[in-house]
């Protein structure tokens, strides 16, 4: 009996030792929410973060009694500091309770800094283990700031979250997926290389602007969104994407694709020019259309049309990016894992000598509810 | 020795879980990133073979205990007594001593720097061990029916955490896979060096084998417990490669921690944290196991001590030497120091004491 | 252990008294003795009785007219006459006076010799059969176990009519002397089994046994366990299923309830209703049951582990709705959920101590006003109210009430933990717990055995019931003399040949 009580004095002796942990209780701590990186030169950036305020005003509680305790008085912070910094570092002296970046859903980076090149960012939120892996990321046409911390939105909620819905929902429809798991992919990746959305604040609301386009961590070019639609078409298999097409001046129809399959092929890897074969399928619907373009009987011509704007915008897409250079449609990866033993040295130069060729069938499934 | 009582032996199914929940550890955690380095893509023929090379050496483990089954109790202690005497028997057991209490530091305090890189950094080595050492002091005392109970356990806890895998399947590359035998036999082969380690712990049947009831049965599911670990690492290197891609996997030290971090369930968030504790309860087993062999080894070399007390030292040497290990890199350092010599025990140390066997066999022959 | 003391009767120093003179001097001076000589034309005796504990009604109409008639000339006559079965004849003192005090005639021919009759008129008293009140079911039998061992061992013998169905009986308590009955049926019920608990309530050393559940625990395997281990009925229908699958009962006198042993884990989480039901359904509810249980017992730990380290958890949208919930709570969520749990336990224990009708309005008053109030007051949050009061109400979803009460008392240290540790904390606790349970025996037997040592037959009852006709084996853990409860031939047989096609 005495052993046990002393066994139990013990063990209860080094839970207490174990208890030195500091906490991180839920309304005691800053959370962010976004980070924003504006460069201004010379390896400088302007970094903001914010803060969700959860409670607006007294809560029910309280009875509207006392201010709430809750932690976030502060929205947002921002100021100079310098490039591949941690904000939560730099601001912690900033925040009445501790910073935690835990649940972080958005990081935006302005285009200079995105010229300027996003490795040092994306090295330090990549070790951070505390940083969720599936944030989304975003270049924005603009001040990251102003987008941020700007006070005339329409709506109430916490911008972080309003732009983070507006990416995924879009990445559901004609934006490729893009969270940072994804990005790290293409980054880390060999022949690859990676993208993302671009923003901008228009007024009182943001808006998608197109798809970013990097070499490594540095910013290319950009394309827009009835584009995306093609790049994403390359890029994956998806099923909820709208493309506008016009069949003759001053005339649309809308396709809306139910299901698009991509498969690749690939001939003479490792030769100067390899030639590589997309093969897309893509089956859709009308649901908007000029009047009179379209009916059971018209379906098939304007099938055919569809597909061969498709296969030339694909082609002009490809060749464009072969021109500078970048590939993230990560052809050079379908080029190796067609090849017995890739050669990779000298892939970035005959990727601009690669032969692309795009065959496209469109089946038009269903012409909506009216003739 | 005495003969081991029938209310201590664990039925045949122990030979499935025991070598299981010792072989599948932390290391499955860095497991792809590692085995991939030299070969790639082609990392999962690697695995495969170091996999089919362990039910070799599984064979040639049975075969030593059943060939000692009748001079007497059929572990490695008793064998090596037998087949090189009293004194450099004992040598060699303090020997097997020293990896056994290597292996379970080593698995120890890798676990404690995972605990303390993914939840909390300030996280004491000292008190976490010594809390957990209590928990296994606990079981241990129980003999080796509870440790065989929770080996089960843990192999039980572990499924929804390899489950997870299927949140693999949306993000897949299945590009990723091809070309197929890319690489020469050279690198393949050097991956599946590396990848033995991740095997190791399926010797501590050696030391279990007396107390298992109808050895018959138990040989077959021997086998089937390590090819259940082989499907399991053949899953995790080629769900890593369809998910990560080359680049991404060789810059990441914890592949599964990372994959983990992507996961998001509707009501849950972050699942990394709770995979990594679950991951505990395969601790629990594995110093388990260790200390218990411990005990019984230096009840086999010297029977006036007691297990259960001998348990107690054995208990404090392993938290003072988990504690003495201070940083990643001499984590790391003391991990390879294991592996290597776990490598030449199973795949040079066993077959040689097969053979020495067979000689004293022969050698006995003739002068009788 | 305290049961391997020296057995209770050669210990025992003040019984029997030496002679019968001695025993009816000491009875003598209490108003209840009754002690005479009748004397009869043909026939004297010395009558007595003690009158609290006889039927007296009885006696005055069957008794005492066949000794005052002619016909009886002596003891051996009045043996003969009498219309009462097993009347006793006998000298041993110690009869003599545990007969007495059970509220048997004693009839001596001279009242300082001890040969005598004891005749048997104990006076029935105790309620009627009633319907169950902490076991309740909504289908099935109503029956429940009252305070006479006699007639719960009639409740149990009258659903196993069989010759194999035994009943022995000791006597427990140096002072009680309570009955104690181990039913079982013969060559089901394992040898050994038997052997071990009749040697366990033999060489209970206690002055008073009070009740089957006080019996448990001063029999259990490892008594410092917070988890009972041997099962609480007080259903006769539940008590003579366990014993057709080979378990033993254990009744005591005055008891309504009655122990089933050996029993694992999962037992304690079936409820009888389980075998009325179809079997997905009644799987389905088990399933339930466990979630709840689980639930209950982690839930509120999870709570503080979650909300005071592990903030990275919350999903994104919930986590406004515990923020603004907590945002004028001024305490930790350790405080906030220690808190909630005991007042929820003050209800609970309030509830049970006070009269029914009294207790019905507290749990009322408890529930709303102070949960509410306590909400409207800022003092805990309402999500954290939400949890609570659901973990409270998956508590009582266990069928056994003393496994409940484990239940609740299980919460305190994970919550203890889980403030120290947090997720961390958690775990360590639920391994100390689990690794508790794998140590833990009932009768010798594995406490959690369908999951450890792995069963498969015996998991088809455990987590889920499959269907009756497949549970042809009985509980494997029991090592039941006759293990097969069906012949699977037979059955199969009975069943006829499937149709080789549709319609065919």
């Amino acid at each position: 009996m005495k052993r046990k009580i002393t066994l139990t004095s013990l063990f209860l002796c080094f839970i207490f030792l174990a208890g030195c942990i500091p906490t991180s209780i839920i309304d005691d701590i800053l959370i962010i929410e976004g980070e924003g990186y504006d460069y201004i030169g010379n390896g400088k950036v302007i970094g903001t973060i914010t803060m969700p305020n959860f409670v607006q005003s007294g809560n029910q509680g309280s009875q509207g009694a006392g201010m709430p305790t809750t932690a976030s008085m502060i929205r947002n912070l921002s100021g100079k500091t310098y490039d591949g910094k941690s904000l939560v570092d730099k601001f912690q002296s900033e925040g009445q309770r501790v910073i935690r970046p835990g649940k972080i859903r958005l990081i935006l980076y302005n285009k200079r800094l995105a010229k300027h090149g996003l490795a040092k960012q994306l090295t330090f939120r990549n070790r951070d283990p505390d940083v969720p892996r599936d944030l989304n990321l975003a270049i924005v046409d603009g001040s990251c700031k102003e987008l941020l911390t700007s006070e005339n939105y329409q709506t109430q909620i916490p911008i972080a979250r309003y732009v983070q819905d507006m990416i995924i929902h879009n990445n559901e429809q004609n934006y490729p997926d893009s969270d940072l798991s994804t990005f790290l992919y293409a980054y880390y990746g060999t022949y690859m290389d990676p993208f993302m959305p671009i923003i901008r604040k228009k007024d009182d609301h943001i808006e998608m602007r197109g798809l970013a386009l990097f070499k490594r961590d540095k910013y290319v070019m950009s394309i827009s969104e009835n584009k995306a639609f093609i790049f994403k078409m390359l890029y994956q298999n998806f099923n909820q994407g709208v493309y506008d097409f016009q069949f003759a001046p001053g005339k649309h129809i809308a396709l809306r694709n139910v299901h698009t399959s991509v498969s690749y092929n690939v001939r003479n890897g490792n030769s100067t020019s390899p030639e590589i074969f997309a093969k897309v399928k893509i089956i859709g619907q009308v649901r908007q259309a000029y009047p009179g373009s379209i009916s059971k009987a018209t379906a098939p011509r304007m099938e055919r049309k569809l597909e061969r704007d498709l296969a030339y915008q694909a082609k002009k897409l490809v060749h464009q990016l072969q021109k500078k250079g970048i590939d993230p449609l990560q052809l050079g990866d379908q080029v190796r894992s067609f090849t017995y033993h890739f050669d990779g040295k000298s892939w970035p130069e005959r990727y601009r000598q690669a032969h692309f060729h795009c065959k496209i069938s469109v089946k038009i499934q269903q012409t909506g509810i009216s003739s | 020795m005495k003969k081991i009582n029938e209310t201590h032996t664990v039925g045949p199914l122990a030979a499935f879980f025991i070598p299981q929940a010792m072989q599948i550890g932390v290391g499955f955690l860095s497991f792809a990133s590692v085995v991939t380095k030299a070969s790639g893509q082609d990392a999962w023929i690697a695995v495969l073979i170091s996999g089919l090379s362990t039910l070799l050496v599984m064979w040639f483990i049975l075969r030593l205990l059943e060939n000692e089954r009748k001079y007497g109790t059929p572990d490695l202690f008793s064998v090596h007594y037998r087949i090189f005497g009293k004194r450099i028997g004992a040598i060699l057991n303090f020997l097997s001593f020293l990896y056994v209490i290597g292996f379970s530091v080593a698995y120890l305090r890798s676990i404690i720097e995972i605990l303390q890189v993914e939840i909390f950094n300030q996280l004491s080595t000292l008190s976490f061990s010594i809390l957990f050492c209590l928990i296994v002091w606990y079981i241990v005392i129980g003999g080796i029916r509870n440790i065989l109970g929770v080996c089960l356990l843990s192999f039980i806890y572990l499924v929804p955490v390899f489950s997870t895998a299927i949140f693999v399947v949306p993000h897949a590359h299945f590009s990723n896979l091809l070309p197929i035998f890319d690489h020469g036999l050279q690198d393949i082969l050097s991956s599946s060096f590396v990848s033995t380690f991740a095997y190791l712990g399926f010797e501590f049947l050696l030391f279990v084998y007396p107390f298992i009831k109808s050895p018959k049965d138990a040989k077959k599911w021997a086998y089937f417990g390590l090819l259940t670990t082989m499907y399991t690492y053949l899953m995790i290197v080629l769900l890593s490669i369809l998910f990560f891609g080359q680049g991404e996997l060789q810059n990441t030290i914890w592949p599964a921690l990372t994959f983990w971090k992507s996961v998001r369930f509707p009501f849950l968030e972050h699942i990394d944290i709770i995979c990594v504790i679950i991951l505990l309860w395969n601790l629990v087993p594995v110093i388990s196991l260790c200390s218990w062999v411990l005990a019984r080894g230096i009840k086999f070399t010297f029977p006036n001590v007691k297990m259960k007390y001998s348990l107690i030292g054995i208990l404090i040497l392993t938290i003072v030497l988990t504690v003495l290990i201070q940083n990643g890199e001499q984590v790391k350092q003391v991990g390879a120091l294991i592996n290597n010599s776990g490598f030449i025990f199973i795949y040079l140390y066993i077959p040689l004491l097969l053979f020495c066997q067979w000689l004293k066999k022969i050698l006995s022959g003739e002068s009788a | 252990m305290f049961w391997k003391k020296k057995r209770l009767d050669q210990v025992d120093p003040d019984t029997p008294v030496k002679t019968i003179a001695d025993l009816i001097n000491q009875l003598k001076s209490n108003p209840d003795f009754t002690h005479f000589k009748h004397k009869g034309e043909t026939f004297t005796c010395w009558v007595s009785f003690i009158q609290t504990m006889v039927d007296v009604d009885y006696i005055h109409r069957d008794i005492f007219p066949v000794l005052y008639s002619n016909r009886v000339h002596n003891i051996a006559d009045a043996q003969a006459t009498l219309p009462v079965e097993k009347i006793i004849r006998t000298k041993d003192m110690a009869v003599i006076q545990s007969k007495l005090l059970e509220g048997f005639i004693i009839i001596q021919e001279n009242e300082n010799r001890p040969d005598c009759l004891v005749i048997p008129s104990i006076k029935a008293q105790g309620r009627q059969v009633d319907q169950p009140e902490i076991e309740t079911s909504i289908i099935g039998p109503r029956e429940s176990f009252i305070e006479s061992i006699d007639a719960n061992i009639n409740l149990v013998r009258k659903r196993i009519p069989i010759p194999q169905f035994s009943v022995e009986e000791m006597r427990v308590g140096k002072m009680s002397r309570t009955r104690v009955c181990i039913l079982y049926v013969e060559g089901i019920a394992n040898k050994e089994n038997l052997n071990t608990i009749k040697q366990r309530i033999t060489d209970l050393e206690i002055v008073n046994l009070i009740d089957a559940t006080n019996l448990a625990l001063l029999i259990a395997d490892n008594s410092n366990s917070i988890f009972p281990q041997f099962l609480d009925t007080e259903r006769p229908d539940r008590v003579a299923g366990a014993m057709c699958e080979g378990k033993i009962a254990v009744v005591v006198d005055g008891s309504p309830t009655a122990l089933i042993l050996p029993s694992t884990i999962v037992e304690f989480f079936a409820a009888y209703d389980d075998y009325f039901l179809a079997w997905p359904i009644a799987s389905s509810y088990r399933l339930l049951r466990l979630f709840a249980i689980a639930f209950s017992a982690a839930s509120s730990a999870l709570y503080v582990a979650v909300l005071t380290y592990h903030y990275q958890l919350v999903p994104k949208d919930l986590m406004g709705t515990l923020i603004v919930s907590r945002s004028s709570v001024p305490y930790d969520p350790i405080i906030e959920v220690l808190l909630l749990e005991i007042m929820i336990e003050l209800l609970r224990e309030a509830g049970a101590r006070l009269p029914t009708k009294v207790g019905q309005t507290i749990g009322i008053v408890g529930g709303i006003v102070i949960g509410t109030a306590s909400v409207q007051a800022g003092v805990t949050s309402n999500i954290l109210l939400i949890i609570i009061a659901m973990s409270a109400l998956a508590a009582f979803i266990t069928p056994n009430y003393r496994m409940a009460t484990t239940i609740r008392f299980i919460r305190f240290p994970f919550i203890i933990s889980a403030q120290i540790l947090g997720l961390l904390g958690v775990a360590l606790c639920f391994m100390a717990f689990v690794c508790h349970l794998i140590k833990l025996t009932s009768l010798g037997r594995p406490f959690i055995e369908p999951i450890y040592p792995v069963r498969v037959t015996d998991l088809k009852d455990a987590y889920i019931r499959l269907p009756l006709n497949q549970q042809t084996m009985r509980p494997l853990f029991l090592r039941s003399g006759d293990a097969h409860r069906s012949n699977q031939k037979r059955l199969l047989a009975k069943k006829g040949k499937h149709s080789p096609d549709i319609d065919e």
